[in-house]
C-alpha cells in the first residue's frame, strides 16, 4: 500500500470522485480530481460554499471515503486502508485544524494538545513535555492549565494548531482556520500556520474563502464543478 | 488508543470531570449500586443466619447427618455396653469409622399429651438411651441442655418449653403429664396405651417446631410406654465430622449393613423438601432484591446514552485525532465498570458493617423509636404504652442470627459490577453514531 516512487509527495490524488447519495438527488462533489502536494509545500484551495473543499480535506484526512480514484497521503493508499487502520493513519500522518477549535471541554489546553500523542503510546511524561513545548511555541505557555472555556478564540485556535502538530504529521489540513476569528487573531493564526512548513517540514493544505489567507500559500487552487484549477 | 490514555479520558469524562453534572451522575449511580449491594448483603446475611440456625437445629436434633432405619426388632435401645443385638453391632462398626463423630439409637412415636391446663398437645416422643449425653453431646447442646446432669432422666419427661407452657407442666413444679396414643403390634393388633410422667426437664432449641412438639424419654421405658414403641423401628442417628461428606460416608456405612431391611438416608435426602424450599426462598429473594441493580443499570444506560449524545462533538474530535470506535466505546465501558466497582466496594463494606452490627443497630433504632413514641404519647398524640419496633420474641428469636460467606459477598459484588458494565457496554454502542466529518461539518 505504500507509494515508494515518490517520497517527496505528501499528497497525490488521481481521478478522485466523490458523490453524496440521498433520496432527493445524488450530489457529485468531486469529479476526477487530481492534486499533488510536495513535502514542505503549502497549498490553498479556494471555492464557493458547497464546492467540496471540506469534503476534499476530509477525504485526505481519512474522515470520509470516496468512490473512485487513487489517494495517497504520507505514502498511505487511503482507498486500501481498512476502518481499523484509519484511526492510526489520522493519528500519525495528518493534523487537523478546523474552523471551530474543537478542543475537548473537560481537558486543559495542555491535555488537549498532549492527548493525540498519549493515545498513540507516547509516555504521559513525554507527551506532556512535548505538548508544553508546542504551547510555548504558540505563545500559550502561561495558558497551558486553562480549560478551553477560559481561553480566547485566538488562543483556542492556536491550541488546536498545537494539537495538530503533536505527532509531527506529514501534512496539516486546515479547514477555514481563521473563519471564526477577528482580524488580529486571524493574522496571528495565518502567520503561524504558514510558518509550519518551514518550522516542522510538514505540508499544509488550507481550504478557505479568504483570498488574503490563500495568498500566503505556495500554490493556490480553485475548486469548481468538482475539479481543481491552479491559479 | 492506549489503555492509560483511555483511562485518562474516562476519568475526565466521569468521576473527576470538571463538570459537576458528570461526576455527580457517576457518584449517584455508584451510590445506587452501593445501596443495592448493602441491601442484598444484609438480607442474604439474615436469611442465611435464620436458615443455618434452622438447618443446624434440624440436623442436630431431627434428621442427623445419616439415618439408618433398622427392621423393627421390638427392642428399645438401652445404650448399655455388652449387648449383642444387630443394632449394637452396627453401632459399634459405624462408630469405628473415621469421619463419624457419633452414632446413637432411638425410637420415635406420636403421642397425645394432656397436662394441668387440660389442653391436649400432640408430641413426637423419642425414646433415647440413658447415656445420650455421652453418646451425642451435640444433640444435647442443640436442645440448650449442655450443662444438665443427665438427659433424659429415667421415668421423667424432657419436653420443649413451648409444649410445657401449653400443657401447664413446667420444669421443677412436679407436674404430671398424661401421654396416650394408639399402637399396632402383630401380637395384639391395634391397642391403646397411656402413661403418666413428671416433667423433669424443659429444653429450648430455638426452633419452634421442636420446642412445641417434641419430648424425650429415657430407657428403660416407663410403664405403659413399651407398647407405644413396640411397633416402631429403631433408628440410628449418625453425625459426621463434615456433613458434606454424607454421600461417601453413606456408601462406607452401607457396606457395614446386612443386606436386607435397612434403609439409609442422608440429611440431604431426608430434608430435600424443606431445604429445597429454603434454597428457593433465598434464590427468589436474591433475584427480587437484585432488581435494584436492574433499575440502576437502566439508569446508567440512559445516563450514558445521554452523555454520549451530548458528547457527539468531543467523540468526533477524538476520532479525528486518531481514536477508534472501539477505544471510545472502551472509555464509556470503563466508566460503567468504575461505577460498578466503586458501588460494589462501598456496598460490600457497608453491608458487612451493617450485618455484623445488625442487632445493635436494630436495638438503637428501637430505642429511638421508643423515645419518639413516648414523646408523642406525652403530647397526647398517640396512646401511651411500651413500643417495640422489632419484637424478636414475636419471631421466636433471642437475637437476629446473621451468616454470610465471602463467596456470597463476592457474588453480589460481581452481580453489581456486571449490571453496570453490561449497561455501559450496551450504551457505548452509540459512539458509532458520531461520524466525524458529519458532526464537525455541522457544528
Amino acid at each position: 500500500m505504500s507509494e515508494s516512487s515518490s517520497d517527496l509527495l505528501a499528497v497525490r490524488c488521481n481521478g478522485l470522485c466523490k458523490t453524496f447519495f440521498s433520496e432527493a438527488e445524488n450530489l457529485e462533489v468531486l469529479r476526477s480530481l487530481d492534486l499533488q502536494i510536495r513535502q514542505g509545500e503549502s497549498c490553498a484551495i479556494m471555492g464557493a460554499s458547497g464546492s467540496g473543499k471540506s469534503t476534499l480535506l476530509a477525504i485526505l484526512g481519512g474522515l470520509e471515503r470516496f468512490e473512485k480514484g487513487e489517494v495517497y497521503v504520507d505514502g498511505n493508499n487511503l482507498g486500501a486502508l481498512s476502518e481499523k487502520d484509519l484511526p492510526r493513519f489520522r493519528n500519525k500522518s495528518v493534523g487537523f485544524v478546523f474552523q471551530f477549535h474543537y478542543l475537548l471541554k473537560d481537558f486543559t489546553a495542555l491535555e488537549n494538545v498532549a492527548l493525540p500523542a498519549y493515545m498513540c503510546g507516547v509516555s504521559k511524561k513525554d507527551a506532556w513535555e512535548k505538548a508544553g513545548s508546542l504551547l510555548s511555541k504558540m505563545g500559550l505557555s502561561n495558558r497551558a492549565d486553562h480549560y478551553p472555556s477560559e481561553l480566547s478564540g485566538g488562543e483556542r485556535q492556536r491550541a488546536a494548531i498545537a494539537r495538530a502538530l503533536i505527532n509531527a504529521p506529514r501534512i496539516v489540513l486546515a479547514d477555514e482556520p481563521t473563519g471564526n476569528l477577528d482580524a488580529a487573531n486571524a493574522e496571528a493564526v495565518r502567520s503561524l500556520l504558514f510558518s509550519l512548513p518551514s518550522m516542522t517540514g510538514c505540508s499544509l493544505l488550507v481550504a478557505t474563502h479568504d483570498a488574503g489567507l490563500a495568498s500566503a500559500a505556495d500554490s493556490v487552487y480553485t475548486l469548481s464543478s468538482g475539479r481543481l484549477v491552479r491559479q | 488508543m492506549t489503555l492509560s490514555s483511555l483511562f485518562f479520558t474516562a476519568r475526565r469524562w466521569g468521576f473527576s470531570s470538571k463538570r459537576r453534572a458528570s461526576s455527580n451522575r457517576a457518584f449517584l449511580a455508584s451510590l445506587g449500586i452501593a445501596v443495592g449491594v448493602t441491601a442484598l448483603i444484609v438480607v442474604m446475611g439474615v436469611m442465611g443466619g435464620l436458615q443455618n440456625s434452622y438447618i443446624s437445629s434440624i440436623l442436630e436434633i431431627s434428621s442427623f447427618h445419616i439415618r439408618i432405619e433398622t427392621p423393627n426388632d421390638n427392642v428399645v435401645p438401652q445404650g448399655d455396653a455388652g449387648q449383642t443385638s444387630d443394632v449394637d453391632r452396627i453401632l459399634s462398626r459405624v462408630r469405628s469409622l473415621p469421619g463419624v463423630v457419633s452414632a446413637i439409637p432411638f425410637k420415635e412415636c406420636q403421642v397425645l399429651a394432656v397436662g394441668p391446663t387440660g389442653d391436649p398437645v400432640s408430641l413426637t416422643l423419642r425414646a433415647m438411651p440413658k447415656n445420650t449425653q455421652e453418646l451425642d453431646q451435640e444433640l444435647v447442646k442443640a436442645l440448650g441442655l449442655l450443662n444438665t446432669d443427665q438427659f433424659p432422666r429415667p421415668n421423667e419427661l424432657a419436653i420443649g418449653k413451648e409444649a410445657a407452657l401449653q400443657l401447664g407442666a413446667m420444669e421443677g413444679e412436679g407436674s404430671d403429664v398424661e401421654l396416650m396414643g394408639v399402637a399396632q403390634t402383630q401380637d395384639e393388633g391395634v391397642t391403646t396405651f397411656s402413661s403418666q410422667l413428671t416433667v423433669g426437664k424443659e429444653f429450648s432449641s430455638g426452633y419452634y417446631d421442636f420446642d412445641s412438639g417434641m419430648a424425650f424419654v429415657s430407657a428403660p421405658l416407663p410403664v405403659g410406654l413399651e407398647r407405644a414403641f413396640a411397633a416402631t423401628p429403631t433408628v440410628i442417628g449418625i453425625k459426621l465430622k463434615n456433613r458434606f461428606d454424607d454421600a461417601s460416608m453413606a456408601e462406607q456405612i452401607r457396606q457395614l449393613l446386612p443386606n436386607t431391611g435397612y434403609a439409609l438416608t442422608t440429611w440431604r435426602e431426608y430434608n430435600r423438601g424443606f431445604f429445597g424450599a429454603l434454597r428457593t426462598e433465598k434464590t427468589v429473594m436474591l433475584l427480587l432484591i437484585s432488581l435494584i441493580f436492574l433499575v440502576v443499570a437502566i439508569n446508567v444506560y440512559h445516563s450514558l446514552r445521554r452523555t454520549i449524545a451530548m458528547k457527539q462533538t468531543d467523540i468526533a474530535t477524538l476520532k479525528a485525532v486518531g481514536a477508534s470506535n472501539r477505544a471510545i466505546r472502551g472509555i464509556f465501558a470503563q466508566e460503567g465498570f468504575s461505577i460498578g466497582i466503586l458501588g460494589a466496594l462501598l456496598g460490600s463494606v457497608l453491608g458487612v458493617a451493617v450485618t455484623r452490627n445488625l442487632n445493635s443497630i436494630l436495638g438503637w433504632m428501637s430505642a429511638v423509636a421508643g423515645t419518639v413514641s413516648n414523646i408523642l404519647a406525652s403530647l397526647g398524640l398517640t396512646n401511651a404504652g411500651s413500643y417495640d419496633l422489632f419484637s424478636l420474641q414475636g419471631y421466636y428469636l433471642e437475637k437476629i442470627p446473621v451468616d454470610i460467606s465471602v463467596g456470597e459477598i463476592a457474588f453480589i459484588a460481581c452481580l453489581a459490577i456486571a449490571s453496570t458494565a453490561i449497561s455501559a457496554i450496551l450504551a457505548s454502542r452509540r459512539v458509532s453514531d458520531a461520524i466525524p466529518f458529519e458532526v464537525l461539518r455541522n457544528e
